[in-house]
């Protein structure tokens, strides 16, 4: 069980993990929510029973939700939805400092926080349509719709910055 | 735009986003193999039964004053890695808060209070330092001395190299050490036969000393790794895995215990060694484990008395082996299991009030000088629960675990991060010893500080003070309000310190900003947070830290930074104050800086006066430099160089630095 957990591990630590950074855009933050999210797999794994890469994720995205709605009770937050807290940085910032893709990494600003968490979960953690429909309660066709939009949106603004 | 660009650009993307690969390795071994069913109850019990105190006290020596008692009453006063230097192995030495690490393959290095740096840049795999602090004593197969004031290094005996009955035969020195009058060297020397077929034999390990004047060589025994005891009379060394005593002048043997690595104290009263204790234990009918687990030791010279100084524990999970506890088979089975340390090459200070040895996680593959020093005096409960805590926010946990009398198999450091703490309280309730404390805990690059009270149970038995029981009391948390306007307090009830428009407009920026990292002191009402005014196309991001006192609701101006290290484009990550609320250090990057190092700069707000921690090296380039905790009014960084880390301590009343072996 134990050597299959650690393939488990090795094979999905960066999705995961490039997943939770973007999510929170604090490396530090970052550290601790995956450093839970596989203890909580760990614990969890004898219990799996379907395809792994779901649940994984899954794990990973409640470990942040708990988090920021712990967060939000201490931190006498109102109100709002915890995952408001998300994507809650300048998102252009979290990418190593190169020069390639600079247009698109700067079109990210253009997108809300539930377009940054299809993003996220497409592809930085390469998740199927399907596998994000359920980890967002919602269908298939309606993830691919909003992908697509997604693109139109980045596109222009892509197309805008290259004019300027 | 081709309707695919973006769907490739952003799968593309995803490799700019940098996974923390040191995390990836210390994780995944923390889920190395476990052993199964009744060996994991027989692991935890073994554990709880090895409990009992290892590590430190107060991180930074007092400096005290140890007697002439004997070695089992000797107590640990601290136990801190400093350095990290990868995968290779080495030796040390040390005088007078200078220490000498030859590095397998790599050369000799320095640390002390300018930096971690080489001094030798070839082969060096033993190296000892002269009493008089003028010398080192180095092998490379050769016997060489390295003249510390003119760095020139010379050959003392060569190693030759012939053949024997047509099999290539070489010797070679290792293993160098001085007398206490500078005029000799102990060494060993190795005559190594080729094998016939393949490797290579010794053929003989002799123990000699030279005579630095006459350059006279006499043998004095056989065995390996020797030192000399008092006036040079007594010799003390190992020899077929015993650490022996040996009279010179009249030729007499004794064995002081099983062990390997003796080394003698200057003061001629102590030896210290590693020792490796074998315990089997009968899993079943035909299947054993034996367990080999290394421990430093430390024993009277004159043979009265001994103790055990770490307290080493079973690896039950080395990368990549199933450990099966069944053996189905008919033949008998025995499984060798090694402890999650490794100590080699013991040495003593010159002041023979610590040692510092090599000590290798065989989790992670790393090696790290270490340094244990002594009193004779008891820890009390406070500095028990000061060197847990110390342990925990450094993130070693196998020395956090034990200090705790039933520690969890995993402990984890949640967010918020703690950053600090103070010692508020102490005594003994229902005859159950009591410490109280308050932990500081905060986001980094966040605006959110918390402190909690936090109430330690402990109970003393003749090994010191374990942690029984923690519990947790109330909490104040100092926060931005939800829509941003305002900065926050909450304990009882929620209270609105200020509101963003209160703080004096010279001090706002007129770009785009917002509210970042912040500490707090309950006791002084001083605030301090920062302005991460946020960089783009027209302007450089840069910070603005100020401090806010809730007692005459003034904010006063302390610092913009603009740049630091030579570079713009400022970004804050975190503040952290001591526990008087006098000293802030903030730590910052550049995003200019392709690296992301972060640089420290510590404020005095009672002045204004500020120290920039990476200016104080003089004999390293600094990559990255991070706050570890504020240890009374002193500040633990953790500074990174060229791939090796060392951590040193920050005195703000002085501006210096000190090093972890001054």
């Amino acid at each position: 069980m134990k050597d299959n957990f650690i393939l488990l591990y090795d094979k999905y630590f960066d999705d995961v993990y490039r997943y939770i950074y973007f999510k929170t855009g604090n490396k530090w933050e970052a550290d601790d929510l995956v450093s839970e999210t596989f203890k909580k797999a760990y614990e969890k794994y004898k219990y799996l029973k379907g395809e792994p890469k779901p649940w994984i994720m899954s794990i990973a995205r409640n470990t942040v939700i708990d988090f920021y709605r712990q967060k939000k009770n201490i931190a006498t937050m109102n109100g709002n939805e915890v995952d408001d807290f998300s994507y809650d940085y300048p998102v252009e910032e979290i990418f190593e400092k190169k020069e390639e893709l600079g247009y698109l990494k700067q079109s990210l600003k253009s997108l809300n926080k539930e377009e940054l968490e299809i993003v996220n979960l497409r592809y930085f953690s390469g998740m199927k349509y399907n596998e994000i429909g359920k980890l967002l309660g919602k269908t298939e066709n309606a993830v691919k719709t909003k992908t697509m939009r997604i693109h139109r949106k980045l596109a222009q603004v892509i197309q805008k910055l290259m004019e300027e | 735009m081709d309707k695919n660009y973006i769907e490739e650009q952003m799968l593309d993307l995803k490799n700019h986003i940098k996974v923390n690969e040191e995390l990836k390795r210390e994780l995944r071994a923390s889920f190395g193999n476990k052993p199964k069913r009744k060996w994991k109850l027989a692991a935890i019990a073994a554990i709880a039964a090895i409990v009992c105190l290892v590590w430190v006290s107060n991180i930074y020596s007092p400096g005290v004053y140890i007697g002439h008692v004997n070695a089992a009453s000797l107590k640990i006063l601290n136990q801190v890695s400093f350095v990290d230097i990868g995968t290779a192995n080495g030796d040390v030495a040390e005088y007078n808060g200078i220490v000498y690490n030859a590095v397998f393959g790599q050369g000799i290095y320095v640390y002390d209070s300018t930096g971690y740096y080489e001094i030798y840049n070839k082969e060096a795999n033993y190296v000892s330092v002269s009493p008089d602090g003028k010398r080192l004593a180095f092998s490379d197969g050769n016997l060489n001395i390295f003249d510390l004031e003119t760095s020139t290094a010379t050959v003392l005996l060569k190693s030759d190299e012939y053949t024997d009955n047509g099999q290539l035969t070489w010797t070679s020195y290792e293993q160098p050490a001085w007398s206490s009058d500078n005029k000799h060297i102990i060494f060993v020397k190795k005559i190594i036969k080729q094998g016939e077929i393949h490797g290579f034999e010794v053929v003989e390990s002799s123990i000699c000393q030279i005579n630095l004047e006459s350059m006279d060589i006499s043998k004095l025994a056989d065995g390996s790794s020797p030192s000399f005891a008092g006036e040079n009379q007594v010799i003390v060394f190992e020899k077929d895995g015993n650490i022996i005593r040996k009279d010179i002048r009249d030729g007499s043997e004794k064995i002081i215990d099983l062990g390997r690595f003796p080394s003698v104290s200057p003061d001629g009263e102590y030896v210290v060694y590693v020792k490796t204790e074998k315990n089997e234990k009968k899993i079943s009918s035909n299947l054993s484990v034996e367990e080999d687990i290394d421990n430093v030791w430390i024993a009277d010279v004159n043979f009265e008395t001994k103790k055990q100084l770490t307290m080493n524990f079973v690896n039950y999970e080395e990368e990549g082996e199933e450990v099966d506890l069944e053996n189905n088979s008919d033949l008998p089975m025995s499984i060798l299991k090694t402890g999650v340390y490794s100590y080699y090459n013991p040495k003593w200070s010159s002041d023979s009030k610590s040692i510092y040895v090599i000590k290798n996680n065989n989790k992670l593959r790393n090696m790290k000088l270490m340094r244990i020093s002594f009193t004779d005096s008891k820890l009390t409960a406070a500095d028990t629960v000061t060197n847990f805590i110390q342990a925990l926010i450094s993130r070693e946990d196998d020395y956090a675990k034990s200090l705790m009398q039933n520690p969890p198999e995993m402990l984890t450091v949640s967010n918020p991060r703690v950053v600090g703490y103070k010692i508020i309280g102490s005594g003994v309730e229902d005859q159950r010893d009591y410490v109280e404390t308050e932990i500081y805990w905060a986001y980094t690059a966040q605006p959110d500080f918390q402190v909690q009270k936090q109430k330690f149970y402990l109970s003393y038995s003749e090994s010191g003070y374990t942690i029984d029981e923690i519990e947790s009391e109330e909490v104040l948390v100092v926060g931005l309000s939800k829509d941003a306007q305002s900065v926050i307090m909450k304990k009882d009830k929620e209270q609105v310190l200020f509101n963003i428009k209160d703080i004096p407009a010279s001090y706002l920026p007129e770009e785009d900003f917002r509210i970042a990292s912040l500490a707090f002191n309950e006791e002084s009402g001083v605030l301090v947070f920062s302005i991460q005014i946020i960089g783009d196309d027209a302007q450089k991001a840069s910070v603005k830290l100020i401090t806010y006192d809730l007692n005459n609701r003034e904010f006063k101006l302390i610092d913009q930074i603009k740049e630091i290290s030579g570079k713009e484009n400022v970004s804050m990550e975190g503040i952290i104050m001591d526990a008087t609320g006098r000293y802030a250090a903030v730590k910052l990057f550049s995003i200019d800086n392709g690296e992301f190092g972060t640089s420290v700069l510590v404020y005095d707000l009672k002045n204004g006066s500020k120290g920039d921690i990476g200016s104080l090296l003089k004999n390293v380039d600094i990559n990255s430099i991070h706050t570890k905790f504020w240890d009374r009014e002193v500040l633990v960084l953790n500074l990174e160089s060229d791939g090796q880390s060392m951590s040193y301590l920050y005195d703000p009343g002085s501006g210096s630095l000190k090093s972890f072996s001054e």
